[in-house]
């Protein structure tokens, strides 16, 4: 019975295998690798589209030396930072400014017009405050991430049924006590969202931070590799971030998840 | 069948004979009146029902007993002092679902004793033992959304009750359960109200509800809301609450003529 020849059954679940979708990635990812592994010298100079071997070699090169762990760490940190700062002060303002009109009234239009202001532009202004390092990259990740965060927040609890904000009071609930048992709950997949679009931009105002005002992370990283016009660090930084912003992806995907919330929640981005 | 009392009754020596009082008490809404110089009293341990045409302005008085809302001239007292915040002595039941929908039935009814942080194994005590008073034994860990409207009212009626206050607050609960439900859900209000000795105001548009559970009704006019009569139903048992008993029938169709007179001709 052993050295038999693959029967029927067996060539199936292979063929099976090499059908899925999965593969079909796999032959994808290495068609598209090997086309510019072959392009790359021949046809398009490497100055501009540098080669996966270069790129794979500058990585592995980059991950002894440090370069990884320190730049890294550091983009994680400023992302990290920025996400908690600015949710520790949007959730609060957002709870306070909904439950009352007339705050909504004055401080509102304020609100929107920093929304409104392009968050790049504060890099010079950050600089001038908080010198040149991670102080000012945290500053405009946080900044970047507290509209996301407050608006989609502030949205939820809106739309809160009223009976549960004059439960709240009936019952003698103190405002935090309103705000943790009713009405943060009520607005769960407001909240969800505006944290998961809070971490993402984070990460994107950590980046603009980092080639900006910032001498470590990754966006500086490729702002430095970019001005030694050294296109394989170029190309090698863009696969960290890449790889960074992939991992963030999955993270929350997986928690909401977890958390069985709609992934199609309203967002506001 | 004897009903079983509750495992502590409320405190109600404090309260006095007059527990609410409307004393000439206005109100407006965006330029509209709504309330028009109205003034009555609920006693200590009374059932009273409030009957009006729709939108004439009852949930409103209901409100301003709750502390929810300022009266813009005149009075609310309750317990003899002036409501200027809201009233965490009463229990307010609304035809609305106030069920926390994320939280399961006994950490819904055991929500009021959290809030004032009593112990968790207390906490838990308490609202199983309200539970089995309501017929609930069993449903604990159960989510609003897979019980029956009937059962969520029970679970909300054992909200209320399980921080034993001294009045209640009604505004049409049982407005939007069927029929049978409704009648057997009053009943066992009913006498949980008498067993409790609690005072009671009911807003309600049910005649039959309104004759069958009050001791009083009062009879509001359209928008804006005046006093318009006090029937006395006290010294008859309607005990029959699914239907209007002969003895009784003059009080429904004084009530329905009151307020077929106010909702014709708008």
């Amino acid at each position: 019975m052993a050295g038999r020849a693959p029967g029927r059954e067996e060539r199936g679940s292979i063929g099976r295998i090499l059908r899925s979708p999965g593969a079909h990635r796999i032959l994808a990812f290495a068609l598209i690798i090997g086309a510019w592994q072959f392009l790359s010298g021949r046809y398009i100079s490497a100055y501009f589209i540098s080669s996966p071997s270069d790129i794979a070699t500058k990585i592995v090169t980059w991950a002894r030396d440090g370069t990884i762990a320190r730049h890294v760490t550091s983009t994680v940190l400023i992302t990290i930072c920025g996400f908690v700062l600015a949710s520790a002060l949007a959730i609060p303002l957002a709870l306070w400014v909904s439950a009352s009109k007339l705050v909504d009234a004055v401080l509102g239009p304020f609100i929107y017009a920093a929304y409104s202001m392009p968050k790049i532009v504060l890099g010079p202004a950050l600089v001038l405050w908080l010198g040149i390092g991670l102080l000012p990259a945290i500053a405009l990740s946080c900044i970047t991430a507290f509209f996301l965060v407050f608006y989609n927040v502030y949205v939820g609890l809106k739309q809160v049924a009223p009976i549960h904000t004059i439960s709240a009071k009936l019952l003698g609930a103190t405002p935090l006590q309103a705000a943790m048992k009713f009405r943060l709950p009520a607005a769960g997949p407001f909240v969800a969202t505006g944290l998961s679009q809070g971490l993402i931009y984070a990460f994107h105002g950590a980046m603009v931070g980092e080639m900006t005002a910032s001498n470590v992370g990754v966006g500086y990283l490729i702002l430095f590799s970019g001005s030694r016009l050294d296109s394989t660090a170029v190309m090698a930084a863009l696969v960290l971030i890449g790889l960074i912003a992939l991992a963030i992806t999955l993270l929350l995907d997986h928690t909401l998840g977890l958390l069985g919330t709609a992934k199609g929640a309203q967002a506001i981005a | 069948m004897p009903r079983p009392i509750l495992a502590a009754e409320p405190d109600v020596s404090r309260l006095g004979k007059k527990v609410l009082s409307f004393d000439n008490v206005s109100l407006n809404y965006d330029g509209l009146s709504i309330l028009d110089n109205v003034s009555f009293e609920v006693e200590r341990g009374e059932f009273v029902a409030l009957i009006g045409p729709s939108g004439c302005g009852k949930t409103t008085l209901l409100n301003l007993a709750a502390g929810l809302a300022t009266p813009a001239s005149g009075t609310v007292r309750y317990a003899g002092e002036i409501l200027r915040s809201a009233n965490t002595s009463a229990g307010y039941l609304t035809q609305e679902d106030a069920l926390l929908p994320w939280r399961d039935v006994i950490s819904n009814v055991s929500l009021p004793l959290e809030i004032k942080g009593v112990a968790r194994a207390e906490r838990v005590e308490r609202a199983r033992a309200i539970l089995a008073k309501v017929g609930l034994k069993g449903f604990e860990r159960h989510k609003p959304h897979q019980l029956s409207g009937g059962m969520r009212k029970r679970v909300s009626l054992a909200r209320t009750l399980i921080y034993q206050p001294e009045t209640l607050l009604l505004d049409e609960p049982f407005g939007a359960l069927d029929a049978q439900t409704r009648v057997l859900i009053q009943e066992e209000l009913l006498s949980i109200c008498k067993d409790l000795g609690l005072t009671v105001l009911l807003v309600t548009h049910d005649i039959v509800e309104a004759i069958g559970l009050a001791d009083r009704v009062v009879l509001i006019s359209k928008r804006p809301a005046r006093l318009c009569a006090t029937i006395d139903v006290a010294h008859v048992a309607n005990r029959r609450l699914s239907r209007i008993e002969p003895q009784n029938e003059r009080y429904f169709d004084q009530i329905w003529d009151h307020l077929r007179s106010q909702t014709g001709g708008g």
